[in-house]
């Protein structure tokens, strides 16, 4: 134990890396603010609305994006994280002492898996904090929404976020050891995010093809939009039918209202799932990919030359 | 116990044979040389002794542990031909770290300091180890391959591209740990260095052994030439070259008379009666040449061959 926890040590505080922070939390802060924007000005109700309105409006809103752009952004972070742990050893050739010393070698592995889900997961958490302070300032929200819009939703949103991490960073790892290179890795994993937007379009337009080839198996925005709403269902409780829209669209997981997404137009108590596959069974799926790609990772690692 | 132990060690990658079928046994407590030209497959054997590459065939033991074991590797230190360390680390952290993957379980700062100091490195231990010279870092190479205190330490090249001040420094300290009793298995090209205080020799090509055993018999089965010092050099010579036994004679460099036999026990039966008969006396004969002739002689023989 006390070896993983020294592997661990060493590769968080290699992951902290300024130089990544700083990209990652530059373009954040912008499409974030850009985002505030879109939902101060035009999505979100004033102080005067009823303070339930502005609690369900505001807890839609920090999920959904909380799902759509951070989740997204940090999946692409957690990427690169990847590429910088054991690629980047295989690269530089620092693995050939490490492991002479008398270390399993599953047991680096876990160290490092262990400090890129652990150090995305943070960043995540920062991500999440900042969106919220933005969305806060940006709305002409009441500050007593927050408690029930802003901190309902937090603990949900993170969950899924460290979920989501853990099954990218595992996808990444078996893939730094395959490529046992940086840019390739890095390179490989974004293509998880990337499946993110790859049926998007044939979801909305071509929905009888989508379902047909079953295209929503492999459609990451409605897996990992199944696996957030099992996940926030689970931490904190059904979604309330307005949260459910917004995320009719963003994550394809609801039944689109025929009349389209619209808050103001008269809801049912709750929207269908589309059902493709239930939100339980999209979480097992993602979890044996993680699992999969750890046990791929250390059978390629375990039998590798250095 | 053997040390090594290693029977038709192989690997092969694709088409390339880089060790075929290599046999060694390095005794324990002794200082074992590991000796061929570039490309001879030292590097490739030292890897599969410590575990980083697998053997395509043919197993080999440490101290009777199977080789990348846990127990193999608790037993074995490791500095590779050319170390990579992480160079934003100080000298100081590296050790530390090393030590706490090892899972040694002494007082790690104790051990850091008294390798630190041991190799002069204590002054430089709180710098970034990208500042280090070659030297520094072969050093520290060595100090990282000694974290664990084992008993077995198989060095690479470990005085590669050091000035004469960097080789002696790293020739002390091998001394140093022959004589606490560790065994050192070290490969080396500089071979006139490694002469000095290896007991035992395996030189290999192409991935083959070629000799293997203590360092003077290794050196002796491949004496082709002696120098022979007498009262009368030049006379002594004229009478030489007329023998049969004789290939032919030079003056050294120094004194005394380089010949090159053809056939050694008759060279050494015949010497003293010639000597005697032309009146001369033998002040000294001895084979020439050390580990790096040795080599080069197996070397060409066997390309010959």
């Amino acid at each position: 134990m006390r070896q993983i926890v020294s592997v661990f040590g060493k590769t968080f505080t290699d992951l902290s890396n300024p130089k990544i922070l700083v990209a990652y939390f530059a373009p954040f802060l912008v499409v974030s603010w850009f985002f505030g924007l879109i939902y101060g000005d035009n999505e979100l109700t004033d102080a005067a609305a009823p303070l339930a309105q502005q609690e369900i409006e505001l807890f839609s809103a920090y999920l959904t994006i909380s799902f759509f752009w951070v989740g997204l952004w940090l999946l692409a972070l957690t990427a690169v994280l990847s590429a910088n742990t054991l690629a980047r050893e295989t690269e530089k050739g620092t693995l050939k002492i490490l492991l002479s010393k008398p270390i399993s070698r599953w047991q680096v592995l876990l160290g490092n898996y262990a400090a890129v889900v652990a150090y995305a997961s943070l960043v995540g958490l920062a991500s999440l904090l900042v969106w919220a302070s933005l969305l806060i300032v940006m709305s002409d929200l009441s500050s007593a929404a927050i408690p029930e819009g802003i901190f309902a939703a937090l603990p949900g949103a993170f969950a899924y976020l460290v979920f989501a991490v853990a099954v990218v960073a595992a996808v990444g790892l078996v893939l730094s050891l395959v490529t046992k290179s940086r840019l390739q890795t890095a390179l490989s994993t974004l293509v998880v995010p990337i499946l993110f937007f790859a049926f998007w379009v044939i979801r909305l337009f071509i929905d009888d093809t989508y379902e047909d080839f079953h295209l929503y198996l492999f459609d990451m925005n409605y897996q990992f939009g199944n696996a957030f709403v099992f996940i926030n269902e689970l931490v904190g409780g059904e979604f309330a039918v307005e949260t459910e829209t917004v995320l009719s669209v963003f994550s394809g997981v609801y039944e689109v209202p025929e009349e389209g997404p619209d808050l103001d137009q008269q809801l049912p108590e709750s929207l269908e799932l589309v059902g493709h596959l239930s939100p339980e069974v999209s979480v097992v799926l993602l979890s044996v990919v993680a699992v999969v790609s750890l046990a791929g990772a250390v059978y390629l690692f375990e039998t590798m030359d250095i | 116990m053997a040390a090594i132990n290693a029977r038709n060690l192989t690997k092969h990658y694709d088409d390339v044979k880089a060790v075929q079928g290599i046999d060694l046994t390095v005794e324990e407590g002794s200082i074992h040389g590991f000796v061929g030209p570039n490309g001879a497959g030292k590097s490739t054997t030292m890897q599969m002794l410590v575990g980083a590459v697998t053997p395509t065939v043919g197993e080999a033991t440490i101290y009777g542990e199977p080789v990348g074991s846990h127990a193999a590797r608790e037993r074995t230190g490791y500095a590779p031909q050319n170390p990579v360390f992480y160079e934003s680390m100080t000298a100081r952290a590296y050790l530390k770290y090393m030590g706490k993957v090892a899972g040694f379980d002494g007082d790690l700062t104790e051990r850091v300091d008294e390798l630190l100091s041991w190799l002069d490195l204590d002054d430089a231990s709180g710098q970034a180890i990208g500042g280090f010279s070659g030297g520094m870092k072969r050093r520290l190479g060595l100090a990282q391959a000694m974290i664990h205190d084992p008993q077995l330490l198989i060095l690479d090249e470990p005085t590669a591209e050091l000035d004469p001040q960097g080789r002696a420094a790293i020739i002390d300290a091998l001394e140093n740990l022959a004589e606490e009793g560790k065994t050192i298995f070290v490969s080396s090209h500089v071979l006139r260095e490694l002469e000095q205080f290896i007991e035992r020799v395996t030189i290999i090509d192409n991935g083959q052994v070629l000799q293997s055993g203590p360092l003077e018999e290794v050196q002796s089965e491949a004496v082709e030439s002696y120098l022979v010092e007498s009262t009368d050099d030049d006379r002594l010579a004229e009478l030489l070259a007329d023998q049969p036994s004789v290939e032919r004679v030079e003056p050294h460099d120094d004194s005394g008379l380089v010949v090159w036999v053809e056939d050694e026990a008759a060279f050494i039966k015949r010497l003293p009666t010639v000597a005697s008969e032309a009146g001369l006396g033998i002040r000294s004969l001895r084979p020439e040449g050390g580990l790096e002739e040795t080599f080069l002689s197996m070397i060409n023989k066997e390309a010959t061959a």
